[in-house]
Formats: structure tokens, C-alpha cells, sequence
């Protein structure tokens, strides 16, 4: 029979030695990348990691750009003591304050230094309330690079009636200091540095806004713009009633 | 017993090597020769039952299930849990963890992309042809289905022409067992003196059949992405900063081609506005972070570097949010986890304009004050890592 000698090739074609390792070498590849994260991109992923932990660590350096910087000398904040004959005018409100009027203006005239106290300068300043109320005073105060101290009246020589921090250097947010006034012991912290208020219908940039607080129940807060002095106060005491001025303006005579 | 070469010459006119005239001069002596009429005949029922061999071999549609049961649950693990990401505010370490897992998940949606791409392939009599390496793997199981319809086939043609006439020149079994060998995609290579009979074969993808199928980017017309900042700045700086991952956006986009793309982004978050606070005879406006939400249209560009390795990516967008209206720049990069993930970095600058105006609040007839100037614009800019899917 013919098909005796038949010969039938059946099955599967022989794989060539060198393309079985080739494709053996594709499917290694592929296996690398079924894991959907080959070297490259694990590179990648981690660069993109740290670009942005790099990032966020500048952004210490980014944040808050507009703040400006700790003022070393409150004397640019306060108002021009040496500036003999510079006048500020400002409203006056009060409330059972006894030595100021319910209502109506004050104007204060500096007539510049005038002594001493603990080795910084003291000037005066004449206050003058409209509505014929009280008669003029001098009220002293001590003022340096460092600290601006409201002395109050001097009753007799050297001898002041108060001892009232309104500024101490270095002016920057958060700060803070202390001191005695009227026998109660004064918190005085920087709420606000750099910012802006209107006050009377002006507006001021650059103001510092410290708030004080004492043992007692004095609380208080005073506003500072830079060149001009102060602008706002608002200021209660136990005994001494509440007393708020507005800065309406000030000029050189 | 006749000699070879008129055997030869039946063969050769099986495979269809034979012109007219020589195909004619064969019939006719097949039609006057019984003897050789009978080898004729036997290679006749030999292509035959070949052929019909071939035409049965078909996959069970319990293995069909199986296979595409174990797809759909790859499917399932490739999905995030669906509260990662309502987690509003996770720490920093576990935004980084999500990016190592957007990996791994990227590499489960890489795999079963290829294993979804399974469904298109076919089941032919000349092959079965199956688009993804991925796949391949899953089949397994079908070469060992195979293995016994290829011994039947053999047992069937060893049973009715008797005499050892039939042989293999492979082991199947061996070829089975190592899918690296089990690659063919043509009929047996043509010898003078054998027949050959085309077979069924499994062909696996190559690098060249992956690069023909239709890449991801260009069926992907929408996308959708999640990202949270890592870092930010402000201007001015009395804007308060907000803590790492504070915001959640949520974007859908339009892929306008493979390049460009507009779409809507939703903010989760808290932005910076003034509320006013009374103060003793006057009022403090502070800037505080507000809870609110932002909408914004955004026009995005991605460009592929280094063949697409990765993307850099630029953008603008516009929008409202709780307290006003915004405008968005963004600048970044984008690496892809797989066909349809990606995850990147960007830095998002925008412009705040809050509602109302410095005017109106320093019209006040009480002081006021407030942090810093110009406080109703503030510029804010933020690192943020995002992550896309594309569909």
C-alpha cells in the first residue's frame, strides 16, 4: 500500500534556537513591564516626589513675601515728640475717664525734650481739649530707639504719674513685653504688623496694633502708623474709666 | 508498490504546486490506475479528517468563563477602595503612600488592559489569535485543552490508515509546557518529500502586534483626576497658608485630541477671605481660612517628552468660588503608571478676587483695620500632586 510509505508532518513548527531566546528575551521585557512600573518610571515617580518635597520646603522661604521686616526703632512709629511745635489733633470720647471730656477734640503740641528718664530723653507735650474743657497740660513722655514710654504728668520734678509702654523695639507680629502701670502688672502684644486701617476717613498702611492687658481688667489697644504715630486708641481701666481717641490730623505749625 | 515520486506528485497537487496540465495528467491517471486512484483517495481522507480535526477544536464555555471570571477579578483589584480618597485630610506620608499605591494600581490596569484586550481575540480554524501578552498567560490553560484535541487528531488518523505512517516531528507536550515554544503562525514549511497540514496554533503578541493596537490615548476622549496641594504660598502674606492635602479637587476633562484638552474642576476647600470681627469701638477684618467651594473651567495642554515618557503639562482656567472669582495658571509634569493612569506634580498659581471692595470697608464710620493691603486680591500658589484616569 501506497500509504505505507506516506509520511505526514503533523504539528507544531520547530522554534529556531536563536529566535526562541530572543523571544524569550521579549517576554522578560514584557514581564518588566506588566509590573506597569519600569525603572524609568520609577525614576520619574520619585523625581516627582522630591520636586515636590523640594517645593514645599521653599515655600518657608515664599511664604508671607509681603511682611515686612521687624522694626528695630519705634520711634518711627511714634508720634514726632521732637519735632518741636508739630501738632496732632483727635477726637476724644471717654467714659467715666476723669481727667478727659465725654466728648470732643484734643489737640497736642510737642515742645520737645525736656529731661530725663532712665537715661532716655523725656519730651512734652502740651494737651489741649476743645469745649474749653480743663485747662492745658503738659504730659511727658519718654522716648528712645529701643521703647516709648507715657509718663503722664510730673506733679513735681522727676515725678511722673505713670509708666506706660506703648511701643518696645523690636516691633514685629507676636511680640511682646511688659510692665507696671498704676500698680497693675501690663501685657502688651503686637496683634498685627504691617497692616492697614482707616480711621476718621484715612487710611494707613504700615500700622502696628498692639493690644495690652492687665492683671486688674485693663485691656486696650492702640494703633501705630509708620510716620505718623498713633492713630487709634481705645484704652479701659478699673479706675480710670475708658478713653478712645481718633487721629482726625496732624500737621508742622 | 508504486515509487515515491507519483505520491509525491499527489501531495504536491494537494498543496496546490501543480500547473493545469500537470494537474490535469495526474487526474487522468488516477481515474485509469485503481492503485493509484487508492493513494490518491487516502490523501484525500487524510486532508480531510485533518481539516475536521482542526474545525473541532474549540474552547468549553466553562474554560471561557473561567477565563474572562478571573479578567473581571483583576478588574476588581485594580479598583481603589472608594473612601481613599474621601479622606479629606491625610497626612503627608500616606499622600506619598497613594502615589506608590497609584503604582501598583497602575501596573494591575496595565496588566488587565492586556487582559480585557483578550475579549477581541479570535478563535479561528488557521489560529487563535490573542492581542495581548498579558492574555497569554491566562490561556495557558487553553494549550492544555488543546494538547488532547491535537492526540485525538493523530489517534484518528493513526486508526484509520493503518501501519506506522504517521509521526510528529514534535514533542506537544513539551511545547505545551513551555509557552515561549509554542509560537507559530504559518502552516508547516513545505518539503518535496512530506505532506503538510496546516494547524491550529496559538500565536503569542509581539512588540510590533502590541504597537498596532490602537494606543490608549487616542480612544481616550474623557479623563478624570483627583489632586491635592502638598505646599502653597501666598501674596500678600497675611493670606493664611493652608496645611498639606487642605483641598480636594475633583476635574473632568474633554480630551480636545491627544494634546489638549478643556474641562471642570471642582474645589473642596478653605480659602482665604476677610470676615469682620468687632473690636472695642472699632472693627478688626481678619483673613481666615473659609470652608467653601470652587468651580472652575480650565483649558489644559500636555506635551509628551522622551517619546511619552512623561508630559509636561501647562494650563489656564477661570472660575468662581465661595467668595469670588478666580483665574488659574498651572505648570507641571505628568508620568504615566500605565495605559490609562497617570500621576503628577503641578504648580497651580491663582489669582483670588474676593467679593466686595477696600472702598467699601474703609467707608466705614468706625475705624478699621485690617492685615495687610489690597487684602480683597491675593495671589496663591500651590504645590499639588494629582492623579488622572483616562477613559
Amino acid at each position: 500500500m501506497a500509504a505505507s510509505n506516506t509520511r505526514l508532518r503533523i504539528g507544531f513548527n520547530a522554534v529556531r534556537p536563536q529566535q526562541k531566546e530572543k523571544e524569550r528575551d521579549e517576554m522578560m521585557k514584557r514581564g518588566i513591564n506588566k509590573l506597569g512600573l519600569g525603572c524609568k518610571n520609577y525614576v520619574l515617580a520619585a523625581l516627582s516626589l522630591a520636586l515636590g518635597f523640594a517645593a514645599s520646603g521653599c515655600s518657608s522661604i515664599a511664604d508671607n513675601p509681603s511682611t515686612p521686616a521687624p522694626e528695630p526703632d519705634v520711634r518711627n512709629y511714634y508720634i514726632h515728640l521732637a519735632t518741636t511745635n508739630c501738632e496732632y489733633n483727635y477726637t476724644v470720647t471717654s467714659l467715666n475717664a476723669p481727667y478727659h471730656p465725654a466728648s470732643g477734640g484734643l489737640t497736642m503740641s510737642m515742645q520737645g525734650n525736656t529731661d530725663t528718664f532712665k537715661t532716655m530723653p523725656v519730651y512734652a507735650c502740651l494737651w489741649s481739649y476743645s469745649n474749653n474743657y480743663g485747662t492745658p497740660q503738659l504730659w511727658y513722655y519718654a522716648l528712645c530707639d529701643t521703647q516709648a514710654v507715657a509718663l503722664g504728668l510730673e506733679p513735681s520734678p522727676d515725678n511722673y504719674t505713670d509708666s506706660w509702654v506703648d511701643l518696645k523695639a523690636p516691633l514685629q507680629k507676636n511680640a511682646t513685653w511688659s510692665f507696671i502701670s498704676q500698680g497693675e502688672h501690663i501685657t502688651a502684644n503686637v496683634t498685627m504688623y504691617g497692616g492697614t486701617a482707616q480711621v476718621e476717613g484715612k487710611t494707613y498702611d504700615s500700622v502696628v496694633m498692639v493690644q495690652y492687658t492687665g492683671v486688674k481688667g485693663t485691656t486696650g489697644t492702640e494703633w501705630f502708623a509708620r510716620g505718623t504715630g498713633l492713630i487709634f486708641s481705645h484704652i479701659e481701666r478699673p479706675n480710670f474709666g475708658m478713653v478712645e481717641n481718633h487721629l482726625l490730623s496732624f500737621e508742622q505749625k | 508498490m508504486k515509487a515515491y515520486p507519483i505520491e509525491d506528485t499527489i501531495i504536491a497537487y494537494f498543496d496546490g504546486r501543480l500547473n493545469d496540465s500537470e494537474g490535469a495528467e495526474l487526474l487522468h491517471r488516477v481515474s485509469v490506475s485503481p492503485e493509484i486512484r487508492e493513494i490518491f483517495e487516502a490523501h484525500d481522507a487524510l486532508r480531510q479528517m485533518a481539516v475536521r480535526a482542526a474545525q473541532n477544536i474549540s474552547i468549553s464555555p466553562e474554560l471561557e468563563e473561567a477565563v474572562f471570571a478571573r479578567i473581571a477579578a483583576l478588574q476588581e483589584e485594580e479598583r481603589l477602595p472608594v473612601g481613599f480618597w474621601t479622606l479629606r485630610r491625610i497626612a503627608v506620608t500616606a499622600g506619598v503612600a497613594a502615589i506608590l499605591i497609584a503604582g501598583v494600581a497602575g501596573s494591575f490596569e496595565f496588566q488587565n488592559a492586556g487582559a480585557n484586550s483578550a475579549e477581541s481575540g479570535k478563535i479561528k480554524n488557521q489560529g487563535i489569535s490573542i492581542q495581548h501578552m498579558a492574555a497569554n498567560a491566562r490561556f495557558e490553560t487553553a494549550q492544555r485543552t488543546f494538547e488532547p484535541a491535537y492526540r485525538t487528531a493523530i489517534e484518528q488518523v493513526n486508526s484509520e490508515i493503518p501501519g506506522d505512517n504517521l509521526t510528529t516531528t514534535n514533542d506537544i507536550s513539551l511545547i505545551v509546557g513551555d509557552p515561549s515554544s509554542a509560537i507559530t503562525m504559518h502552516p508547516a514549511p513545505e518539503e518535496s518529500e512530506v505532506a503538510s497540514i496546516p494547524l491550529p496554533s496559538i500565536s503569542h503578541a509581539t512588540f510590533q502586534s502590541l504597537r498596532e493596537l490602537p494606543p490608549a490615548d487616542a480612544e481616550s476622549k474623557f479623563e478624570a483626576g483627583i489632586s491635592s496641594p502638598m505646599s502653597g504660598f501666598s501674596f500678600p502674606g497675611s493670606v493664611p497658608q493652608q496645611g498639606p492635602f487642605a483641598d480636594v479637587t475633583i476635574r473632568a476633562a474633554y480630551n480636545l485630541d491627544e494634546k489638549n484638552q478643556v474641562g471642570l474642576r471642582i474645589t473642596d476647600g478653605s480659602f482665604a477671605g476677610l470676615r469682620p470681627a468687632a473690636g472695642a469701638g472699632y472693627t478688626h477684618e481678619t483673613m481666615e481660612l473659609q470652608q467653601g467651594y470652587a468651580g472652575e473651567l480650565f483649558y489644559r495642554h500636555r506635551e509628551p517628552v522622551v517619546q511619552g515618557l512623561f508630559f509636561v503639562t501647562g494650563g489656564a482656567g477661570g472660575g468662581f468660588y465661595s467668595l469670588g472669582t478666580m483665574l488659574s495658571a498651572e505648570l507641571g509634569i505628568e508620568v504615566p503608571f500605565g495605559e490609562r493612569l497617570l500621576g503628577g506634580v503641578s504648580l497651580i498659581v491663582s489669582r483670588l478676587h474676593q467679593n466686595g471692595s477696600e472702598s467699601a470697608i474703609l467707608s466705614s464710620s468706625t475705624p478699621v483695620i485690617y492685615d495687610g493691603s489690597n487684602v480683597f486680591n491675593s495671589l496663591n500658589g500651590s504645590i499639588e500632586y494629582a492623579l488622572t484616569y483616562r477613559f
